[in-house]
């Protein structure tokens, strides 16, 4: 074997490396336990929830939950619509890119939406 | 942008749904949807990608507002090149696994992913969050052993997918070196130098078993088998898998072997002290049966009726087989990845793919949570003597032989008519 192949070991171990810490810190943060962030992003969160109206100590069930995951996909939804449909007089377009076909923007923002970008 | 933020962030809200309806006890909510979701991205994907944009402009990838520029290539021609906040871009692309490139080559682009370190920051930070989401499973239920065996089966599944691609990557095409060009370097079509084979290989399958779907190399030039096991490694979905999505995926296979295992040893399945009944194995399966139903449904509607996919077809034969079957795998994987030779951007391919990628997204989540949260809600039975270990090899074989049975049942002709047909063909 060539030196080519030390590359993808490397890289595999160090995402290993790195992963395990990040799961603790992951499960720290949302089982509610004190992270070293807190000092910045609790204010924040607690500004971005009162922007929103949002009371986030309620406890809900899944469907609940699930209801709310959709709802707020299907507004992120349209959204993506009216940008891609309408980019060419949008700001930030500094190439004048033109308008998407609605098929195109169609595919394009279910595919942004879903995680996907195909 | 903001769109690969907040669909990163619904992965990973909806796995942190099923960790807390997998608590100890019997619970009838399972925390708050707003909270975890902001969370996400206040706490693990706004910081990490802002390391990772800081370590990619450093590397010369451009971040700025301003349009194209003009440069004259080695060639001596002159050309614009779009630029923007690329380096902002790119690191959430891949940390958030949506892998949709800034630049149409994706992360071939040499302004994308500029050398071999970025190269390689780019895959440990497509590769990071469905690793941690693991873990975080065993370090919030206190049961590490479990995301163990997890871990241990995801690994076994990506390794052995992994590994033949790297080597066969490597050998090169035989059909190649009759026409007298050097190979050593292994199979190097569509595939950039500064690579090389054995990175783009990694990626290649990497890229495919997690959703990401951002390509250094162009995947429709791989070997046959090589195609092949990114096709296998986006059916089963679920070797580390996207994003909060893959635990998803993992669970519902934990579900359906701890049922069968729990038929074949004659005692009621169970998982973490939760029965588990008819109504759990019928969404389990349900799932699980309708990522292969909406690739073969696709791919025969389409290859059925030429019509309709006109002349997006760049092979004919096997490999155009291959292109299709790809192009739906890829979308029902909410992969994003493509065989390019396909050219994807026409009414049916945009209408069709986009219907399976809906109806792949949010059936794959909304299964596994209700499952989860229809067991949270049950009686805790304490475990005892008679129960069946979740939690060490002998189940993780039984998980990893469930998804090799899924898959490859389902699957398999599909794959015959395709990359290996291609591959015998090539060699004879």
């Amino acid at each position: 074997m060539n030196a080519e192949i030390l590359g993808p070991i490397v890289m595999f171990l160090l995402t290993l490396l790195t992963g395990l810490p990040l799961g603790k810190y992951i499960a720290k943060v949302f089982a509610n336990e004190k992270t070293f962030l807190d000092v910045i992003m609790n204010p924040t969160e607690k500004f971005l929830y009162r922007l929103a109206g949002v009371d986030a100590q309620q406890e809900q069930n899944w469907e609940k939950q699930m209801v709310i995951l959709l709802t707020i996909n299907l507004i992120w939804f349209i959204l993506g619509i009216f940008i891609f449909t309408n980019q060419s007089w949008l700001p930030l377009n500094p190439d004048h890119n033109s308008n998407q076909t609605l098929s195109q923007a169609l595919n394009t923002t279910i595919s942004f939406l879903v995680n996907c970008d195909l | 942008m903001f769109l690969q933020f907040v669909s990163a962030a619904t992965g990973i809200a909806a796995a942190i749904t099923v960790f807390y309806a997998l608590r100890k006890g019997s619970n009838d909510t399972q925390g708050n949807f707003y909270n975890f979701f902001l969370k996400s991205i206040t706490r693990v994907l706004l910081p990490i990608s802002i390391i990772i944009g800081i370590m990619l402009i450093f590397s010369g990838t451009p971040m700025t507002f301003e349009g194209r520029q003009a440069m004259t290539t080695l060639q001596g021609d002159s050309i614009n090149v779009s630029t923007g906040p690329v380096a902002a871009f790119v690191a959430i692309k891949h940390l958030g696994t949506n892998g949709g490139g800034y630049y149409g080559a994706n992360s071939a682009h040499p302004l994308e992913n500029p050398t071999y370190f970025t190269n390689m920051i780019e895959m440990i930070a497509q590769m990071i969050i469905p690793f941690a989401m693991v873990f975080a499973l065993g370090f919030f239920l206190k049961k590490r052993k479990m995301s163990g065996m997890i871990w241990g089966v995801m690994t076994v599944g990506f390794l052995l997918l992994v590994i033949p691609t790297i080597m066969m990557e490597m050998k090169g095409n035989h059909n190649i070196e009759a026409m007298g060009v050097d190979i050593s370097a292994g199979n190097m079509e569509g595939k950039e130098v500064r690579f090389g084979t054995a990175a783009s290989a990694f990626w290649g399958i990497a890229t495919t078993v997690i959703s990401t779907g951002s390509v250094n190399s162009m995947h429709d030039s791989f070997m046959p088998l090589s195609g092949m096991n990114m096709l296998i490694a986006m059916m089963t979905n679920t070797f580390y898998g996207g994003v909060g999505v893959g635990i998803l995926n993992f669970f519902i296979f934990i579900i359906l072997a701890v049922f069968i295992s729990g038929l074949m040893v004659g005692r009621t399945p169970e998982f973490l002290g939760k029965k588990i009944e008819a109504r759990e194995i019928k969404i389990a399966m349900i799932v699980a049966l309708f990522h292969p139903f909406l690739i073969l449904i696709g791919s025969a509607l389409t290859v059925a009726s030429p019509s309709l996919y006109g002349h997006s077809l760049h092979n004919a034969g096997f490999h155009g087989f291959s292109e299709i079957l790809y192009e739906f795998t890829s979308a029902s994987a909410n992969n994003g990845s493509g065989f390019e030779g396909l050219k994807d951007n026409t009414m049916w391919w945009n209408i069709s793919t986009g219907f399976v990628l809906i109806l792949s997204r949010y059936i794959s989540i909304i299964g596994p949570v209700a499952i989860a949260g229809s067991l949270s809600t049950k009686k805790y039975v304490p475990e005892s003597a008679g129960t069946l270990k979740t939690d060490n090899s002998t189940f993780g074989i039984m998980v990893f032989v469930v998804i090799i049975i899924i898959a490859a049942l389902s699957f398999f002709p599909s794959l015959a008519l395709g990359p290996i047909a291609d591959y015998f063909t090539m060699t004879h």
